[in-house]
């Protein structure tokens, strides 16, 4: 049987950003299970004609490391991006996708709305 | 002649709960009479098999959790009490379940005596989970 994995919507609220601009994504996630190495997979891009996600920008790729816990422990990761992918097109509604992936454990969380750029 | 008297297994409660990627820790007591001696005392974890609602093994043996410790016996002309840990036994091998049992045993001594305790042993997967909660920008 198929495994179906849902993806979790955030909001911002449309931070004005440029394509000389660097953008900040702050990631803040709750794990518990053995220790590991989380693959955290991050890119932008906008909502598509149909409300789907349309990815823009190449997948930058980065590894977090977790201990081992009987219950939820928080983490933060911080990262960011140059936005010069979008050259001087103007868009209204960019989005940023994160996957955090590992050992038994996948989460796929989207931002909507996160910033305007060149606008 | 060299002879375990009476071997009991004692585990540190009546019954014990552990994740798999835990081990189990058995304290073995037991008695001796004989000659000073060499052996090996070995540990397993267990279960039940039955089918068709009937036992048809209480001690299958899950080879991956076996443990064997040296054995060094005193002469002991006089029954003499005794007590051995067996320190780490592997649970990684065990499905998340209830109702293990545990079985000790000893070699290189007369014959293979053996005793074990059913129900003492509850084992819990340890799968991880992960949510992210916050996601924003600046």
């Amino acid at each position: 049987m198929a495994e179906v994995r849902l993806r979790t919507d955030f909001y911002g609220s449309k931070i004005s950003k440029n394509w000389t601009n660097y953008l900040g994504i702050h990631i803040l996630f709750k794990y518990k299970g053995p220790a590991q190495i989380l693959n955290i997979e991050v890119n932008s891009g906008k909502k598509g004609l149909f409300g789907d996600y349309d990815q823009a920008s190449p997948t930058d790729y980065y590894t977090k490391s977790v201990n081992a816990s009987d219950d939820f422990v928080s983490y933060f990761f911080d990262c960011g991006m140059y936005l010069n992918f979008w050259g001087e097109r103007q868009i209204s509604d960019c989005a940023v996708e994160v996957v955090i992936s590992g050992q038994g454990v996948f989460a796929d969380a989207v931002i909507w709305d996160a910033y305007t750029v060149n606008l | 002649m060299a002879e375990i008297v009476f071997l009991v297994t004692k585990i540190p409660c009546n019954s014990v709960t552990k994740r798999q990627d835990q081990t189990l820790n058995v304290r073995v007591n037991f008695t001796y009479k004989g000659p000073a001696k060499t052996g090996r005392l070995g540990a397993v974890v267990t279960q039940q098999i039955i089918l068709a609602g009937v036992v048809v093994d209480e001690f299958d043996e899950i080879d991956s959790t076996g443990k064997e410790v040296d054995l060094i016996l005193p002469d002991s002309p006089e029954t003499q009490n005794f007590a051995t840990d067996i320190i780490g036994l592997p649970l990684a091998g065990c499905k998340p379940k209830s109702g293990y049992g545990i079985k000790v045993y000893v070699l290189d001594l007369d014959g293979k005596p053996e005793s074990g305790c059913l129900n003492i042993l509850t084992v819990r997967s340890f799968a991880p989970e992960l949510n992210i909660t916050s996601l924003t920008v600046s």
